[in-house]
């Protein structure tokens, strides 16, 4: 499996998840790159990742709202 | 993740510094370490490991990231107690690279880990120092453990650097760790880390809930209290503009009077005249009535003052005899200080002037006394007799004259009192006449208008001054109540969107999880796709043996044509060997993660068909497969492998023991074979 086909599927499951549970798609592709950067760069701490996944929600939820 | 350098001192076996360059060059892929048993090959695996990880996996024990006991097995381990090494200092650094973002810009790693004494002779594993480093790009990381575990987990290390026995092992039973090595070296592992992640967001939120819903309850309450105060202010109001209007209406009231009155002011400055004049009439009446009963009093006196001239005639016949008596009374006086002078001289010795007083002189003052006291005794017997009467009769005349001069002072004041009356009273008729008796009425009824008016006033004012403070007082705890209700709305619209971000994390675990699940899936499928191509290339059975699969419980079995699993037990250790390396291969395909193959002394159990299998697949495995063979593995690799397989070795090295100094040493070969 290519990455490029790896990523396909990922995008895939992704895009079926968010129709499933109602999510908007941009949302767990977001929290999906912080955990990335997290776990590739080791630059950020779980703590900071939970404020930015936090952030994230919140910004959704207004959006949603508005 | 590419080794790019290691560089290591005092590690292992290994005395002083030892280089080995693994930088790939164009399709050179390989490097072959090979040596005896015992000659320092697999420190070499082991320095990566304990580089990048601070532990040594092939002690078989619960493997520690640091574990300073791995570390003191590394440098002390080798030497007796009472022969510590001459330099008590080991590193082993490791330059690597690894895929970022952009595929073109590989990062940059370069991992430290250093071991030092903390004391002059360290004794145990606690005297010891141990260092771990890790720079990306020039940088060091702020948390280089995590920065190594991003670029090949420590779990996930096994199935990409490993030494036989591992494999072996692995290969002998079910694969337990076979999940946890996809989850970590899949991006499933990202989707764990970010469930736990979404699962502690929620949890925050759902606390945050639970304190927002105890600030926002209780409205109602306040909501009713809020309707009550409105209700009141209200009323409050309306007292106020009925004072006030009354007010108004009073004060209009009260300047049409003031007109009227400033409209009769000449009469009502005479008015105030003939009050005061009337005023002063009744104290004038009053007075004469105090001087009129004075006049009794003097009447009852006026029989005494009729017998005056008697009583002056009876006092001047008595006053002869009371002179003649007071002139001898004080004849009297003076002889009997003169007795009583001539005493005192006869008590002394001494005349005035020190001279002693003679007995003739003596007798002479005695005789003088007795003189004396006859003399007095002779104007004492002809005394004139006390007249009683005398002292009375004279007091009862000057009371009498008193009494004469208040009454010539009353008549006087009798006289002044009415001269003031006729007076006043001659004003005031001149003023009445100024002022006829409606004009008087008017304005009396002016001014009794205006005081009632002003009365009336105060008292409105002083009730709309009570209304103004309750009504400031109740609009006070109305801003109160309001500002309340806009904090507890805030909180309830914070509380409606924590309940929308609970909902959402909540989704959001969900999808998480089921994408996680599906992954698995997707990727197990792949895994065993990916090792079944690599299995149909290695295995001696192509014939007999179908694919490799792994069930959802991660368990990896060779499926044979006829579709049955061939079960573990009927496998030979060699054919389990392959499977396992397949698997492994299979996982690296799939993997995002790159990194380096290492094989430890693989081969032992190989025969002829699976052996040259491997070795022509060999380089098409991995980016950097690292070979460590022992003497004889090297020797039948030389001689069974082909041509071709050796232009892809980078570089070939020799570990040998140097038994009489107690030390390896590793020693590079001419690349390719003879």
């Amino acid at each position: 499996m290519s990455p490029s086909q790896r990523n396909e599927t990922l995008a895939d499951l992704l895009k079926e998840a968010a129709q499933k549970f109602d999510v908007p798609l941009k949302l767990l592709e977001e929290i999906l790159w912080e955990e990335r950067i997290h776990l590739y760069l080791a630059m950020t701490s779980r703590q900071s990742v939970r404020k930015r996944v936090r952030e994230i929600l919140q910004e959704t939820s207004k959006n949603a709202t508005a | 993740m590419r080794l790019l350098k290691l560089e290591m001192k005092n590690f292992g076996p290994y005395r002083g510094k030892i280089d080995l360059d693994l930088k790939a060059k164009s399709d050179k892929n390989l490097w072959v370490i090979w040596g005896t048993n015992g000659s320092g090959k697999t420190h070499i695996l082991k320095a990566i490991k304990w580089c990048l990880y601070g532990c040594d996996p092939s002690l078989r024990r619960q493997m520690q990231y640091g574990s300073e006991r791995d570390a003191w097995e590394f440098i002390y381990g080798t030497y007796m107690e009472d022969q510590p090494p001459p330099d008590p200092y080991m590193y082993v650094h490791l330059w690597l690279e690894a895929d970022s973002e952009d595929p073109k810009k590989p990062q940059q790693y370069l991992v430290k880990r250093s071991v030092s004494p903390r004391t002059q002779k360290p004794m145990n594993p606690t005297q010891i120092k141990c260092d771990f480093e890790v720079i990306i790009n020039g940088r060091p990381s702020d948390s280089p453990r995590e920065a190594i575990e991003a670029v090949l987990p420590l779990a996930a290390s096994q199935f990409f650097m490993f030494h036989g026995e591992e494999i072996r092992e692995m290969s002998q039973k079910h694969m337990e760790q076979t999940r946890k090595a996809i989850e970590l070296i899949l991006e499933a592992e990202t989707f764990r880390q970010g469930k736990e992640d979404l699962l502690a967001v929620a949890h925050e939120i759902d606390n945050d809930l639970d304190d927002e819903r105890r600030k926002s309850g209780g409205v109602d309450d306040l909501l009713d209290l809020k309707k009550r105060l409105q209700e009141k202010i209200q009323s409050l109001d309306n007292e106020c503009a009925i004072c006030k209007n009354e007010i108004a209406d009073k004060k209009k009231q009260l300047d049409s009077v003031q007109i009227d009155l400033a409209k009769n002011e000449d009469s009502r400055v005479l008015k105030n005249k003939l009050d005061e004049l009337s005023q002063r009439l009744d104290e004038i009446e009053e007075e004469r009535k105090r001087t009129l009963a004075r006049r009794g009093d003097l009447i009852n006196d006026l029989p005494s003052k009729l017998i005056l001239p008697e009583l002056m005639k009876v006092l001047e016949g008595k006053e002869e005899r009371h002179k003649k008596r007071e002139e001898q009374g004080k004849k009297i006086s003076e002889l009997v200080g003169r007795l009583q002078l001539t005493k005192d001289v006869l008590k002394l010795e001494r005349c005035v002037c020190g001279r002693p007083i003679t007995e003739r002189e003596r007798e002479r003052i005695n005789k003088e006394c007795r003189d004396i006291e006859e003399t007095i005794s002779k104007l004492q017997a002809g005394l004139e007799e006390e007249d009683p009467t005398y002292y009375e009769i004279r007091e009862t005349i000057a009371t009498i004259k008193s009494s004469k001069m208040n009454f010539e002072q009353f008549k006087k004041d009798l006289h002044e009192n009415a001269l003031r009356h006729d007076e006043i009273e001659g004003n005031t008729k001149n003023l009445e006449r100024k002022l006829s008796e409606s004009k008087i009425e008017e304005i009396k009824n002016l001014v009794e208008q205006r005081d009632n008016l002003l009365t009336e006033i105060g008292k409105a004012q002083q009730r709309l001054e009570n209304f103004t403070t309750e009504l400031e007082t109740q609009k006070n705890r109305l801003d109160e109540i309001l500002r309340i209700l806009e904090r507890k709305e805030r909180h309830d619209s914070i509380r409606e969107s924590l309940d929308r971000q609970y909902d959402l994390v909540t989704r959001c675990t969900s999808a998480f999880e089921s994408v996680l699940t599906r992954l698995s899936d997707v990727r197990r499928r792949a895994i065993g796709n990916n090792a079944t191509e690599i299995f149909r290339k290695l295995t001696n059975k192509p014939e007999e043996y179908d694919r490799i699969e792994i069930d959802d419980q991660f368990n990896v079995s060779v499926i044979d044509k006829r579709n049955n699993i061939v079960h573990r037990e009927t496998l030979s250790t060699g054919e389990r060997e392959v499977v396992a390396l397949s698997f492994i291969l299979g996982l690296m395909n799939a993997s995002e993660k790159v990194a380096p193959l290492v094989l430890d002394t693989f081969f032992v159990h190989l025969d002829e068909s699976h052996y040259g299998n491997i070795v022509k697949a060999l380089p098409s495995f991995a980016d950097q497969t690292i070979l460590i063979l022992t003497d004889l593995e090297y020797q039948n690799l030389k001689e069974r492998a082909p041509s071709s397989f050796f232009k892809h070795v980078a570089q070939t090295w020799q570990t040998v023991r140097n038994q009489a100094e107690f030390q390896s040493t590793i020693l590079p070969e001419k690349e390719g074979k003879d």
